[in-house]
């Protein structure tokens, strides 16, 4: 938002001074130089060079107009301008007998400055300054240069007022391009903030949440840990620590940007198990649409929980069919674990639970079966999205 | 030459360590199996004892970098019942396996039960469908491939998902039979489709001979 409002108010405020600009070039030319040169025409050496003088001015006032009133740039052309306005000034001065230079009759030397402005003042101040100067001087040369020296003080008069007259225009140019430049620093900062507050505001949230979580798990966990009331001995508080790290893995992984995060998140939930020396094997088959972070967790839900128990083997399959997709795990569980039909009960709350929170946001459900077969267990989590 | 009764086997693999694991599961398996050769080559398996041999078991990704699809064919063309072992588990080179005729594809992951099972079977040529493979089929959608029925499909995720017929068998309320003879009955079908072979016929017609499948099935 803040973007286009600044490119206005420094358009507006170029646009403005532009405008301005061209006005009193305009009405220098036509109400005050154009009534001299009809009054005085008799005085010039050569009228011609005199009207070709001011039509050349015209033609760049209309150029310059054109282009100030489209709110469009002078680009490279700018130059030829600049060299029109400065051929302009020589064949007027030299269009007029040296007497008269400093008479009534020489109605060029007010006007050049503001085209000079028109021109040059949007583009660079110091290349208008130069100019100015430029013509000053040559003003002074050429007075110097055919003779009438004595009317040097009046030259200096007349200088000092034109120049009073177009130096603010110049001056007012250049304070408003360090406002606007000032102006857009300053949005860009706040935007900076906006964008920082919102990213901090955003990552709270989140980490947040993840506490939350942690809070009824790992937390507990970890304070059992240091006060030493955590039984290390038994298989199911073992269990307990593993799975709730498996949760930690699952939980990072799902902060990484990656093409199949179910498998993803999977493959973090088995990582625990196989540094334990469990042999996994993870393959998956058909295609599959990627479930949303509800549903995958409980869908990984069953498989880190078997894990966890695992003793030597398992494999974890996720299948996809034109219907949903599958999370099955078979394993082989730890004999103590076997016969402790505990944390599979827990398991298979746990992933309705975290079912039936996604089927009221999502409209669907995660359905877990069991098969134990000996000291094998095969678990499968299946999500199917209603249509 | 082995002796009646004996599985011969000639290996074509070229990392001595997976030579040296299928011959400690062949020393191991019930009914017998032998190993009476093996190499980094297909030739192999076409000098010495290893021309001889009742299987081929092969390994799809030799030393170089293209699948050794060719050498399978040679070997298939020869009426050799050949078992390609190896690192690849996509779809596509199984199923290019199969049209060539290979009898069974295995990948490394699957361990000695798949292995020696299909090595039994080949000499028999009675089919064999790993888990892989049936993945393979599973999810096949060229445009002239076998249609397998709603059923048969499930019946074959199954078993790429657990690896146990007895389970499959117990979940879809069915017979370990009829779990087998809904896998093979797919594998036949693939056997009488595409490329002809003559692996591919004496399996069809074995499973034809054991009313596997009607004539007019196929």
């Amino acid at each position: 938002m803040a973007e286009p409002s600044r490119d206005l108010m420094a358009g507006n405020l170029r646009r403005g001074l532009r405008l301005a600009t061209l006005a009193i070039t305009v009405v220098t030319l036509f109400c005050f130089a154009l009534p001299l040169l009809l009054a005085n025409s008799r005085t010039y050496r050569s009228l011609p060079q005199e009207v070709l003088a001011f039509a050349i001015l015209t033609a760049v006032a209309v150029a310059a107009g054109v282009q100030v009133l489209r709110d469009r740039g002078l680009g490279k052309p700018r130059w030829i301008l600049l060299a029109a306005v400065f051929t302009a000034s020589v064949l007027a001065t030299t269009g007029i007998p040296a007497a008269e230079l400093m008479s009534e009759a020489e109605w060029s030397y007010g006007v050049i400055g503001w085209f000079v402005l028109l021109v040059l003042a949007d583009h660079s101040a110091a290349a208008t300054v130069a100019s100015l100067a430029a013509h000053t001087a040559g003003s002074f040369a050429q007075l110097i240069l055919v003779g009438q020296h004595h009317e040097v003080a009046d030259l200096v008069v007349v200088t000092a007022v034109v120049l009073g007259c177009e130096l603010p225009v110049l001056a007012a140019a250049m304070a408003s391009r360090r406002l606007t430049a000032t102006a857009a620093a300053a949005a860009e900062r706040a935007e900076r903030v906006r964008t920082a507050e919102a990213i901090a505001e955003h990552l709270h949230a989140d980490r947040r949440s993840r506490y939350a979580d942690l809070a009824t798990t790992a937390v507990p966990l970890l304070t059992d840990l240091t006060t030493g009331s955590a039984d290390l001995a038994d298989p199911g508080v073992r269990a307990a620590y593993a799975v709730a790290a498996a949760r930690l893995r699952r939980l990072f992984a799902e902060h990484d940007e990656v093409d199949d995060p179910l498998l993803h998140e999977l493959r973090a939930c088995l990582d625990l198990a196989e540094r334990k020396g469990v042999s996994v094997y993870l393959g998956a088959c058909g295609d599959y649409p990627t479930p949303p972070l509800p549903v995958r967790r409980a869908l990984t839900e069953p498989a880190l929980r078997t894990l966890a128990t695992a003793a030597t083997e398992a494999r974890v399959t996720v299948l996809g069919s034109p219907t949903g997709v599958t999370v099955s795990v078979l394993a082989d569980a730890c004999p103590a674990e076997g016969n402790d039909p505990e944390p599979a009960a827990v398991n298979e709350r746990a992933a309705n639970d975290s079912a039936v929170n996604d089927s009221a946001a999502n409209d669907s459900t995660v359905t877990v079966t069991r098969l134990v077969d000996g000291s094998r267990v095969w678990m499968e989590a299946t999500w199917r999205p209603r249509e | 030459m082995a002796a009646a009764g004996v599985t011969t086997v000639v290996l074509v693999d070229d990392h001595p360590a997976i030579i040296a694991g299928v011959e400690a599961w062949c020393a191991k398996a019930d009914p017998p199996v032998e190993v009476v050769d093996s190499g980094a080559t297909p030739a192999a398996a076409w000098t010495g004892p290893g021309l001889a041999a009742d299987v081929v078991v092969f390994d799809l990704q030799l030393s170089g970098q293209v699948p050794a699809f060719s050498d399978l064919r040679r070997l298939v063309d020869a009426g050799r019942q050949v078992i390609v072992y190896t690192m690849r588990e996509d779809r596509d080179a199984i199923l290019t396996c199969l049209d060539i005729g290979a009898f069974a594809y295995l990948a490394k992951t699957e361990g000695p039960g798949h292995l020696v099972h299909a090595i039994h079977a080949a000499r028999q040529h009675l089919p064999y469908t790993p888990p892989s493979m049936a993945r393979a089929i599973t999810t096949d959608n060229r445009p002239d491939r076998p249609r397998p029925t709603p059923r048969e499909i499930d019946v074959l995720v199954n078993w790429f998902a657990c690896e146990s017929k007895e389970m499959v068998a117990r979940k879809l309320g069915l017979s370990v039979r009829t779990v087998n003879s809904y896998i093979d009955r797919v594998r036949i079908r693939y056997a009488n489709a595409g490329r002809p072979a003559s692996t591919k016929a004496a399996l069809v017609a074995r499973a034809i001979q054991d009313g596997l499948v009607r004539l007019d099935e196929l």
